[in-house]
């Protein structure tokens, strides 16, 4: 496998603050990459880093095999759409896209205008005029058709119905297909990409929490819900990152793959056990009361 | 495709701001001028000073290429490299066609047509048109490019130091000029001041900007590489 990314104790510092602390990881050819984590956990500025728009204060990073910034041989093969993007006041929509075909090599004017169509873009109009989600939706079609060997989208559908968004899954899948490249989705909507993510990244203050294949994570944690009691005795010794009381029941979130042996157990005992979905264990790993529980036991 | 001449491509997707707006600014200003002037119960000639506005304008457009255009430019995966060069191509380009053009006019109202029939001097300037037509045609590419410059490098501060960065710099040099002024007062340096500049035609002064905005654009430069969006 080439690795497209390579990151190495990359730290970005402002000031006092620590936005990506000590970040070591590695991107491959060809999958698709969830970068997960809250609200200023620092995924835009890791992206940031990578496409040469901030500057990393230590670490190593490369890109295609090469220092991204003002390498042009690296920056033709990326295509970041971020939610802040800004343009220029005077632009329409059909601007943006024109632009787009002089500076990404592999721009498909025709799949551009057919997702002008699906997304029912008003090419004519100012970009200063676009609602919210169709704002969203010239940053995704830019991403798409310029077909970039390596495709970041940061949060990309900000204002975009549930409609518009399948619509977006479906042609990134339908695309990806077609044209294999190297894509890194940073959303907030695990639940919705969970099942086009090949890998994982999560990201939490700054830190690298997880790197993990998607198919591994799906079963690396599970719920098990009974009586208090026996819960109390079947959770002894394993690493529980959430637990709620309800009445006398007990349920615990454990941290870890399913054991036969622990199953059989489970069964003996009355309890029940339900899979934890990708979304649920990052939200688990990522909010601060159970990560200091998952510390203490 | 050449991603130099790819920005300059991107520049001129903005026909509005680039080709119609400084002469709508322009010929508005000289419009009312005309209408003043051939209302205007006057023998004497009207020279007026409404031909800055183009220039103006420049700088103006200047700081927007890096306020709006910059973000966008790097967003497209542009090199810091590649958008200075473009913008540099560009600015040049426009320059020179602006230049041309106002030449033309100047001619058409000093030689043509005089004073438009209304001794109206809009173009056609005392001291810019003393040294004939190429001599004011260097004039104004000079001019034009340095307030250009001087837009661009100020929003390149700011968009390398953010706003700390203008402030500190507009202050210093309040402070500095203001000194300047009091010592010019002090010691009474204006009248060789006056001299100094006397001696000077506009074509001298224009050629002495070139490489002040070179520098201009050097200083710029190495802001917006390590300018971050």
């Amino acid at each position: 496998m080439t690795a497209i990314v390579e990151a190495k104790r990359l730290t970005k510092v402002y000031g006092q603050h620590t936005a990506v602390d000590q970040v070591s990881f590695q991107i491959e050819e060809n999958k698709i990459y969830g970068l997960l984590g809250r609200n200023g956990a620092g995924k835009t500025t890791v992206m940031h880093m990578i496409t040469a728009q901030l500057f990393q204060t230590s670490g190593e990073l490369r890109v295609f095999g090469a220092e991204p910034f003002e390498n042009n041989e690296v920056l033709r093969q990326i295509c970041f759409i971020k939610e802040s993007q800004k343009y220029p006041d005077s632009f329409g929509v059909n601007d943006v896209l024109e632009t787009a075909a002089l500076f990404f090599p592999n721009w498909d004017r025709a799949y551009a205008n057919e997702l002008v169509q699906a997304f029912k873009l008003p090419v004519k109009r100012r970009i200063k005029k676009l609602s919210r989600g169709m704002l969203s939706a010239v940053g995704i079609i830019v991403g798409l058709a310029s077909r970039a060997p390596l495709t970041i989208f940061d949060e990309p559908y900000l204002g975009l119905d549930a409609v518009a968004r399948s619509i977006f899954y479906d042609k990134l899948m339908e695309d990806y297909a077609e044209h294999p490249r190297t894509v890194i989705l940073s959303t907030h909507l695990i639940d919705e990409v969970s099942r086009l993510l090949e890998h994982i990244l999560v990201i939490d203050e700054g830190k690298l929490l997880l790197n993990e294949e998607a198919d591994a994570l799906r079963g690396r944690a599970y719920t098990v819900t009974g009586s208090a009691a026996r819960i109390d005795s079947f959770i002894a010794g394993k690493k529980v990152i959430n637990s709620e009381m309800l009445g006398n029941f007990r349920s615990a979130t454990i941290y870890g793959s399913l054991l036969a042996s622990d199953q059989k157990s489970a069964e003996a005992a009355g309890l029940d056990i339900a899979p934890v979905t990708i979304q649920q264990l990052i939200v688990y790993l990522t909010s601060g009361s159970a990560r200091k529980e998952a510390t203490v036991r | 495709m050449n991603r130099v001449q790819g920005v300059v491509k991107m520049y001129a997707r903005d026909k509005w701001g680039w080709f119609y707006l400084p002469w709508i600014i322009l010929l508005s200003s000289f419009l009312v001028n005309l209408i003043i002037a051939a209302f205007l119960p006057m023998d004497e000639k009207i020279v007026t000073g409404g031909l800055m506005s183009i220039f103006i304008y420049m700088m103006v457009a200047g700081i927007l290429s890096m306020f709006q255009t910059f973000p966008f430019a790097l967003g497209m995966s542009v090199r810091r490299h590649d958008f200075f060069m473009g913008t540099m191509l560009m600015i040049t380009l426009i320059s020179i066609g602006i230049s041309v053009i106002l030449c033309l006019l100047s001619f058409i109202e000093g030689d043509v047509i005089d004073g438009w029939g209304v001794r109206l001097y809009f173009f056609h300037l005392p001291y810019i048109s003393d040294g004939g037509i190429l001599s004011q045609l260097v004039i104004y590419f000079s001019v034009m490019l340095n307030l250009y410059m001087i837009g661009f490098l100020w929003a390149s501060l700011h968009r390398r130091f953010g706003k700390s960065g203008v402030y500190v710099l507009a202050i210093a040099g309040l402070i500095i000029i203001t000194l300047l002024l009091y010592m010019a007062n002090y010691f009474e340096w204006w009248p060789s001041i006056r001299d100094f500049f006397i001696g000077f035609t506009a074509l001298d002064i224009a050629l002495w900007l070139l490489p002040i905005t070179v520098c201009l654009s050097v200083g710029s430069y190495l802001l917006l590489r390590r300018a971050t969006v």
